[in-house]
Parts: structure tokens; sequence; C-alpha cells
């Protein structure tokens, strides 16, 4: 018995720690270290899921409300308040309990694409199936919030009744406000019936995480003279089927040689072995980096979260640069380094523009020195391709040598300075830096680099 | 916020919105006579309706309907003010008005879910500050005659009440309906229609059944109120204590861990005994009530000047400086008091206050004062025999000090007899207290946590009939009350006894669990208020210390530095200071005057410092033995190398090797450096070769390296 309930109590400890998943919020950003997490912020976390998650934004008004009038009804009974707070008690406790009982449990499915654009528009369908004997009344499908990148701006869908054994369907417009990478709250279809104060429902099912990719305006050109080097590992990373190294010629075979490359008919002709020789493909590498700089936010910054132009800007850049090159067979190298360092190499059969789409959606502000995340090995690395595209955020001594690194190591490389509408060039700006205003390139403005 | 709208408005939606807002506005009408209101509201509701197309959601738009609202407010109290007078502790005549128009407002835009529940919410809040009253006294004839008492208020908010509650789920129903994707005809509604009246009809009598047993919840609602700010209040000493009144329905607590919490700490050379907090003198139905409001203002004493801060208020004549004194009484961070806790024969009190009132039962009030400075009291150096001395100059009026309600007569008349069997008429007033005290001591037993029956009865006659077990205060107020019935001027006081002295501390401490209760009898031929302690022994707080040698220490600590901030907020800087040395000394004295304590502490003092030398010689052992003895010696000509680069001007951080310095240095002498890179790489390989070099090796290379640093000093191209 003993037994038993610890291994009950081990199991709720286990399920509150787990926190709310149902909401889509990770717990692990109210994780501390050392696996440490707050018993306090994660009770207000799941008194917040709570309340969203059975209480309408009706009934938690009147929630409130009616605990204010309760609170101060108490004090004297001279006053006449306690008869409107046992009335407003009396319906939030009827409504609790009839909710509960008169909610049939409602088979529900949300139909949802993985990936949008960010700005698009979308249209969510749901089915609702009632396998129950009761009618469901005043169903709210899908009610429980979005993450805040996400809006719905016709409102949720609503369904009078939905009678036993019935199907029904409803949509929602889902509009993409911000890029990103989002965990969707579970789909729910919950009954507000009778006085839409609580309600009662259960999960459904569907897709649970939507991935934005920044917006960008496809580039009609970008000036960058396109030189081959030798890829050291080269052609076999990005081969397509039907592509082959280039033959060289024929010498006699050495031990270790492979013999699937036996020259048969050499070595008929001469009597000794002779082995085929290939040369390494000459490649178009492009690399892309992205600074991810920010100057850290300050205090309601931090809340809020308004929307960072200049970066957005430069992702948008980016993810628009990307587009260009991967439709030219170019092989790009994708570096941005910010609270985590990304690297992808795409382009050719290598992969999609869908995969560095993946990864600009998920770019985040570096409030340190980006730059400084990137190894001596990816900078040599980025020092062996044809040519670079900087997209920077800021300029700086850093910068410069970086670049001079790159220029001396034979690298052909453009660099792009995006800055913010209201701020004004840094002194000493090479000639060769180009400057972009963010509003321009969030406006769609910029067609060509 | 800016969704373009285009649907008109529900009329469905509107009317319920407005009934739900008219119920309000017509409680607020009868209250503050303000039928101006209800024109405004009725005015607003009507544009709204005839404005049928609403408005679009914009900041813009929430801010002009806000403006509007705030102006409706302010012009109808200006011009048309309503009456504030019933109003009880907020200006709902203010409030009222402007969450209804604000309401109304709201009405003007698309009836979301958001804007929905605003209306719902400001009519409920509307509703709660509207009924913000407790009589009907005061106030011109109505303009409006709807109500003529608070019976009649009553029935009319609850109607209001009934129907805006009744308004606010339909409303929700129809708002929420109004969005809906089903364009079939609607199904069931009829089954939907009965079961939403059913729900209604419960809730209706869930209501009934709360308001029918309203006092009971009540009371409950509070006792839960007081726990849990009590358990989770952060200053808990502060509403664990006395105040005004005393409730004897109250169930004392059995003591815990909390109760030791230290809330006085009192230095003196006599006994503080009982300390008065507190005296109570109307009883009725289980509550003591304190009268203070003859207290009168006592003026300050001529003080004197300078840097002393407090002031000195006399209560009556001190006794001879070579009779009196000092009592320092210090209470404890976090605990906070309304009077100023005193014993009864202390007759000065010095004190940083603006002012200081006396009650005619001679409790002290405090106006604005530091608790953290403290307060000094002068009082007799022996106690005197009388627990406070009686009015000065006229006699006392008793009548205040014998009612007993009369309700109680006829139970108390029969416990008295018993009390005073064999006791004659005109005995003093001390044989009553001996008999009283005799008598409860022998038929009544002290134990906590005792719970009175909420329908047995005053908590007195429950405790002399029924219990017979209790708490101090039931002991106390039982002795007043038998006291009063024959005729003794008796009155009840709260406060601490505070007779605890740590042990090896001159101080004395008064702690939550000595909170006591006591009564205090008018004996008519000395003219002096005696003490009747009525509790047994086992309830009165005694002087023996539980406290540990360490934590007396703590305590002593405590009261070391709380009495030299004191002091110095008091003015006394330099004693202060003195104190603060003389705390030392003590300390010292204490700690070495006595020979064994002496030899035990430099004893333990000679070990604790033998053992650290002994761990660092240790450590210092083990990194030779892992470096090899050879390589040990090494140290030197490192040092003697970062010298040399600390004056070459390359300074060394912690995990900067030779050969890391070497390479700043070449960037700025590439001479010296030139000149220091074999010594270096010699170094590294005694350092860090393969094999140990002997001590002669690294002897040599120390040499080598003198003789290399003495050398001549480099030219800006030469070398060393």
């Amino acid at each position: 018995m003993a037994k038993r309930t610890r291994n009950l109590l081990r199991r709720l400890k286990q399920w509150f720690y787990t926190g709310p998943t149902f909401l889509g919020i990770e717990p692990y950003p109210y994780r501390r270290k050392k696996g440490y997490q707050s018993p306090t912020v994660l009770g207000v976390l799941w008194l917040y899921a709570w309340s969203v998650r059975h209480l309408t934004t009706a009934g938690l008004l009147f929630v409130l409300c009616t605990g204010l009038a309760l609170l101060y009804a108490m004090f004297s009974l001279l006053m006449p308040i306690h008869i409107l707070a046992f009335a407003l008690i009396g319906v939030v406790a009827v409504d609790v309990v009839a909710g509960w009982v008169l909610s049939p449990r409602l088979r529900t499915r949300r139909d949802l694409p993985e990936r949008m654009a960010c700005g698009a528009e979308h249209r969510i369908l749901y089915r609702l199936e009632n396998p129950s004997i009761l009618t469901a009344r005043d169903v709210q499908v899908d009610p429980l919030p979005y993450p805040r990148g996400l809006a719905l701006p016709q409102g949720r869908a609503v369904l009078p009744a939905l009678s036993p054994g019935e199907h029904g369907t409803a949509s929602a417009v889902i509009q993409a406000r911000r890029r990103g990478r989002y965990r969707l709250p579970a789909m729910r279809a919950d009954s507000g019936f009778p006085f839409q104060l609580w309600r009662w429902g259960r999960n459904g099912e569907g897709n649970r995480t939507l991935t934005v990719y920044p917006a960008f305006t496809p580039l009609t050109g970008i000036d960058m003279p396109s030189g081959m080097r030798y890829q050291a590992g080269g052609i076999a990373l990005s081969s397509k089927v039907g592509q082959s190294m280039e033959f060289l010629g024929c010498r006699e075979f050495r031990t270790g040689d492979d013999l699937r490359r036996l020259h048969w008919r050499s070595w008929a002709r001469v009597g000794v072995p002779v082995v085929r020789e290939f040369r390494e493909e000459y490649l178009c590498r492009t690399a892309l980096i992205v600074d991810t700089a920010r100057p850290a936010p300050f205090l309601w910054d931090e809340i809020l979260r308004p929307l960072d132009e200049p970066l957005e800007a430069v992702v948008s850049l980016a993810a628009a640069v990307a587009d260009y090159l991967a439709d030219r067979d170019f092989v790009v190298d994708l570096f941005a380094a910010g609270p985590d360092v990304y690297r992808f190499r795409g382009g050719r059969s290598l992969g999609f523009l869908e995969n560095i789409l993946d990864i600009l959606a998920c770019v985040k502000p570096h409030y340190r020195e980006p730059f400084a995340e990137f190894s001596e090995e990816i900078v040599q690395e980025v020092a062996q391709i044809s040519s670079a595209v900087f997209l920077l955020l800021k300029w700086d001594e850093r910068r410069r040598e970086l670049i001079e690194q790159m220029t001396q190591a034979g690298v052909s490389v453009r660099v792009y300075l995006v800055i913010a509408a209201r701020g004004k060039e840094p002194d000493g700006l090479p000639g060769s830096i180009r400057v972009l205003l963010a509003r321009d390139v969030l406006a769609g403005k910029v067609a060509s680099l | 916020m800016n969704q373009p709208t285009t649907q008109p408005k529900d009329p469905g939606v509107l009317g319920l919105m407005a009934v739900i807002l008219l119920c309000p506005a017509t409680v607020f009408m009868v209250v503050a006579d303000a039928p101006q209101t209800m024109a405004l509201v009725l005015l607003g509701l009507l544009v709204s309706a005839v404005w049928r197309q609403p408005l679009a959601r914009t900041t813009r738009s929430y801010v002009y309907t806000t403006m509007a609202a705030l102006v409706a407010m302010v012009g109808q109290h200006q011009l048309l003010p309503a009456h504030a007078e019933r109003f009880f502790l907020m200006p709902g005549e203010i409030y009222c008005p402007l969450l209804l128009y604000l309401a109304v407002a709201m009405t003007f835009f698309e009836a979301r879910e958001s804007i929905v529940a605003a209306v719902v919410a400001l009519a409920i809040l509307a509703t709660v500050i509207a009924g913000n009253v407790v009589s009907f006294h005061s106030r011109d004839p109505m303009f409006l005659q709807f109500v003529d008492n608070m019976v009649d208020f009553h029935r009319l908010y609850g109607i209001a009440a009934l129907i805006e509650t009744v308004a606010i789920p339909l409303l929700l129903g129809r708002a929420a309906r109004q969005h809906s994707q089903d364009s079939r005809p609607r199904r069931g509604r009829l089954a939907g229609s009965l079961v939403l009246t059913a729900c209604l009809a419960i809730a209706a009598l869930v209501a009934f059944a709360m308001y029918s047993s309203a006092i009971g919840l009540q009371r409950g609602f509070q006792d839960i109120l007081a726990s849990f700010l009590q358990r989770y209040g952060r200053q808990r000493t502060r509403d664990t204590l006395f105040g005004r009144q005393v409730d004897l329905w109250r169930t004392a607590a059995p003591l815990s861990r909390r109760d030791q919490t230290v809330v006085l700490r009192v230095r003196s050379k006599r006994v503080p005994g009982y300390l008065r907090g507190y005296a109570y003198q109307s009883y009725e139905f289980g509550q003591w009530d304190s009268d203070d409001g003859n207290a009168q203002l006592l003026q300050p004493l001529p003080n004197e000047a300078g840097p002393i801060t407090f002031r000195v208020f006399e209560r009556f004549a001190p006794p001879p400086p070579d009779q009196s004194e000092r009592l320092d009484i210090l209470p404890a961070s976090g605990f906070r008091s309304q009077v100023l806790l005193l014993p009864g024969d202390a007759s000065r009190i010095e004190i940083i206050s603006t002012e200081v009132r006396l009650s005619p039962d001679g409790v002290m009030f405090a106006g604005s004062w530091e608790p953290a400075t403290g307060y000094v009291a002068v009082a007799p150096r022996l106690p005197l025999t009388f627990s406070y001395p009686g009015p000065a100059g006229n006699r006392l009026d008793p009548a205040p000090y014998l009612e007993v309600p009369g309700y109680l007569r006829p139970a108390l008349r029969e416990i008295a007899a018993e009390a005073f069997a064999g006791l004659p008429d005109d005995a003093p007033p001390e044989a009553a207290i001996a008999a009283v005290v005799n008598y409860l001591k022998h038929t009544c037993h002290y134990e906590l946590g005792v719970q009175m029956e909420m329908h047995g009865g005053d908590p007195v006659v429950q405790f002399l009939t029924n219990w017979r077990r209790g708490h101090c205060e039931l002991f106390a107020a039982s002795a007043a009350l038998l006291l009063r019935l024959r005729g003794v001027p008796t009155r009840y006081v709260t406060g601490f006894v505070c007779v605890e002295q740590p042990p090896g501390v001159q101080h004395y401490v008064a702690r939550l669990a000595d909170a006591h209760a006591w009564a205090e009898a008018y004996n008519d031929r000395t003219g002096t208020w005696e003490l009747v302690e009525a509790t047994p022994a086992a309830g009165i707080p005694h002087d023996t210390s539980e406290t540990t040698l360490f934590g007396s220490l703590l305590d002593s600590l405590v009261l070391v530095w709380q009495r030299m901030l004191a002091l110095m907020k008091r003015g006394y800087i330099a004693q202060a200071l003195f104190s603060f040395f003389l705390g030392i000394w003590g300390c010292l004295r204490y700690l070495f005057a006595n020979p064994w304590r002496a030899t035990a502490i430099v004893g333990s003092l000679a070990l604790l410092v033998y053992w650290f030398r002994h761990r660092r010689r240790q450590r210092h052992l083990a990194r030779i033995r892992e470096m090899g003895a050879a390589r040990w010696l090494l140290r030197r000509p490192r040092e003697l190398l970062l010298k040399r680069f600390q004056k070459a001007g390359v300074t060394a951080a912690p995990a900067d090797t030779l050969r890391h310095l070497l390479a700043r240095l070449a960037s700025s002498q590439a001479p010296l450096a030139t000149a220091l890179a074999p010594v270096i790489g010699e170094y590294e390989q005694l350092r860090y070769g393969p094999e140990q070099p002997s001590p002669e090796d690294v002897r040599q290379f120390e040499r080598r390296l003198r003789s290399a640093l003495r050398g001549p000093t480099p030219k800006p191209d030469q070398d060393l």
C-alpha cells in the first residue's frame, strides 16, 4: 500500500514537473541550472493553463469579480452585496457541475500545414464527431491560446449544436505574424453550455508544430563574381544521379588503388595493371554568413518583444539570397551564430531551400558577439570557399578583420550592412560595403544585390 | 485591433446588455438619489441601439469612448453631483457611474467575447459598489421614494442582483452563438432552453441556501481568512496579538515552535513582570472592547538640547532617582504594537515620538514612532504592591467597570453565590479577589485548544458551567465579570509577562507564548488597581528559560546590536560606541575571566591554528611530491623571469605561460624577446622535459639565468 502510494506520488510529481504540455508551452524556459525547476513558477504556469483551458474570457472576469464581491461582502452582512455574491457563486457552481454532466466527449481533428510563410494566411480545417448519446451544445473549437506570433483574425470556430453520432466540420483562418518555430496548443473542442463561463471538453488530434518561414522578396540578381575552387571531398558530397568526377587519365596500378578502377583494356594493351585516374570537380560554393548581433533589449522590450526590424531584414535577405543561389546550382554554406550556432550546407542535391528556411525561421538575436562563436576551423573552412556573402548588422574591428582575412585567402566577398531606418551609417565604412535600410528590405524594395 | 466589422449589432445582445447595466444603474439611482446617472445610461444605450453599425476596434476608438465615459462622469460629478453620504469606505458616487458609463461605451463595439466579458465585469463591479451601503441614516428626503430602510434596500438590491445574474448567462450564450459557422437551422432549441432554465433555477436555489446561512458562512469565511493571513502573511506576528477587541470565541491553539519567537527584549535590573497592553471595559457576547476615545494628549517634558531626539512623557510623578529603575524596552523586528507595553507602575517614558496619548485606563499610545528605537520606562526599583495607581485627583467613576450584560446575570449569579459563599457583604475587595481567584483555581483548569460551541451561549458561561477548562483569557474574563457582579470595579487587561532571563545574559525576553490576560480590580480603600491573576500556575508564563547557551549568546548579540542602533538614533552615539566596546570587553571578560574557560578557549584556538598550519604544510609537501623536489626548485628562476617580464611592461595573467609572455614581449621588444627565448627554452626543458632534472642542474640554470639577467641593459635593437 505504501509502495503504491509512493509510486502514485512519484507519478504525480513527474506529471507536475512536466508542465502543462497541452498548452504548447515548453517547461524548459522555466528550468534553472542543474535541473532545478521552481515549483512556484510551475504552479503559476499550471494555474494559468487550467484557467485558459476551462474558463472563458467572460468566465475568468466573472470569477474574479465574484471573488472580489465575496471578499467585500463577507466583511459585513449589513451591506446587501452578499446577495449578489451568493447569486454569482450559485451560477458558477451550477455551470461547473452541469457543464460536466451535460458535456459530451467529442472526437476532433485539426488539419494544419507544417510550414507557412510569414504574413501568409491559411484556413485550418476542424473535423468533429459526437460519438456520445448527448447533444453537444455551444461547442467552441480550438479554444486554447495560440503563440504570440500566430493569430486567428476571424476568431474561433463555434458550433451551436452537434447531435449524437453527427459529424461536423468547422474552420478558422490562421495568420502567421512572426517567423519562428511554434509549438501549438492541443486541439480541443469544449462546450461552454449552459452558462458559457466554464468549459468542459477533451483533447483531440492534429499537428502540434508550425514553422513560419521568414518572408522574402525573390532577388533578380546578385552582383557576385562566381569562381570555382578545388573542394576537398568535393563532388562526392554534392553528386546527383548522372553526375561523376572528371576523367583525368590512366596510370600504373599502385598498391591500395581501388580494384574497381582498373582499366582492363589498357592492362591488356601494356601488360601491367593500369587504373583510371579522376580529378575532383571544381565547385561553385558560396558561404552565406548571417550576423545576429543585437543590443540587449531593455526591460519592457524583453517582455513585449517588439519586431526587431534589422534582424528580420537580415534573415529575410538571407532567405532571398539562399533562394537565388539554390536556383543556380550553387552549393550554399549557411553560417548563423546566435545563442545556437547554425551551420548548414545546401544547394544542388545536398538539401533543399526548405532546410535553409527552417534554420532561418529559428534564428534568434545574439546579445553578445556572435562571431566569437565561430571556431577557427569554421573560419578556415570559409576561407576555402569561392565566394562569401556577409549580411551584417553592425560594422566594427572584428568584422573588418574577418572580411580582410577572407579576402586575403582569395575568397570574393560581398558585404551588406543592414541598418534601422532611423540609424546612421557607421563612420569609416569601406566603399565596397553596401548599406541597406531594414524597412526597405522588409517592404520588398531590395530586388537585387 | 483594426479589424473592420460590417455586421450590424445584434439587438438581442444589446438588449441583454441593457438589462445587465440597468440593474446597477437602478440601485445606484436609489442609493445616491441620482436619476441623472440612470438618464445618462439610458441615453447612452439608446444611442448605441440607434447606431447599428459597430465601431471599428481601433486604439483610437477605444481611447475616444473611454474619454467620453470619463467626461460624462466628471460632468455629472460637477454639475449634478450624486449623494455620497450613504456609501461606506469607498467613494461610490464616483466609481459606480464611471463603471456604468464605461460599460455603455463598450456596447458601441462589436459584441466579441472580450467586449461582452468587459461589459459583464463592469456591471458586476458597479453593482458591488452600488451596494456598498451599511445604513440609511443622515440623508435628505429622497428624490425617489423607492426604499425607506435597509430591509427595503436589501430587497431591491436582491431583485436587481437576481435579474442581472439571470441575464448574464443569456447574454454570454447569445453572444457566443452569434459567430456560429453552422448555417443550418438550430436543432434542439427547446431542450436546450429547458436545461438552461433548470440550471438557472438550481443556481437560484444554491444562492438562496447560501443566503439562509449567511451568518455562519461569514464567520467561517472570516476564520479561514484570519488563519490564512496568520499562516502565510509576511508579518506573522502583527496580527496574532492584541487589538482593540478580544474575541473569547476563538480557540487558543496549542503552543508551537513559532510561539517561541521573541517579541520584546527588556534590559533592566529588576524583573519587568506584567507589561500592560490594552485595558478593556465593556463586554458583550464574548467580546471585550477597549475604549480609548478619551485618551488625553501628554505634553512632553522639557528635554535636553543637542543631539538627543527622544522626548520624555510622564503619566504620574516618578519615584526619586535612587529608588527608580530604567527599563530599556526594545521590540523585536517584525513585532508591532499599537500600544506601548509598560509595567503598570512605570511613571515616565522616553521615546522618539511626535505625541503620546494616555487613556483613563493607563494605556499609552504613541503617535508616529520608530519601534526599532524602542523606549525607556522609568519605574520603581522594587515593584509596588498594586498593579496600577488609581485616578489622580478625583475619584473613579465605577459605572463602566461594573457593567455586566443583562443576559449574563442570571447564570453568573449562581456561580458568584458559589464563589463568594461565606464571604460577608461588607468584606473588603481583597477578600473578594482572593475568593474569586481561589474559586477559579479550584474549579477550573488551564488548557489550550478548548473550542467553544457556537450555539452554546456566552463563552464565559460555557467556560464556567460546561467546560471548566480553558486558556488565560477565559479565566481573566470570568474573574472580571464575577468581581463586577460582586460590586468591585474591574477591567480586563492584556499584555505580556516578561520574566524569562536566558542563561548568562543580563536582559529579559518576552516571547509570543508569554502573551497573557489578567484582570485589574479597583480597591476603593487604597485608591489603586490591584492585579487579579486568576489563571492557574500552569497558564502563567514562568521564568524558566529553555534557551541554550548558544541561543542566549545570539540573543544577547541581537540585543547589543539593537540597543546600539537605538542609542544612536536616540542621540547617544558616544554611549552607543562605549556600550559597543563595553560589550566586546564584557564578552572577552566573560570568556577569559574564568581560568577553566580561558584555558579551553586558548587551547581551542591554538589547536585550530595548529591544524591550519599542518594542513598547509601537508598540501605543500604533496605538491612537491607531485612535481618532484628538483622541479620545485624551479619556482625561484620562474619568479626571476616574471619580474623581468614585468619590468619590460608585460604583466602576467594567472593562466599565462612564459611562452605566452614571450610572444607578447616579441611584439613590443623583439631584441629582448630574442635574448630571453633560449633561457625560456631551457626552463621549459627542465620543467616539462621527460627526465626529472637533478637539483644541481636547476641550481646551475639559476646561476646562468641570474648572470644573463644581470647583463648590460639591452639597447632597443640589441640584446639583454
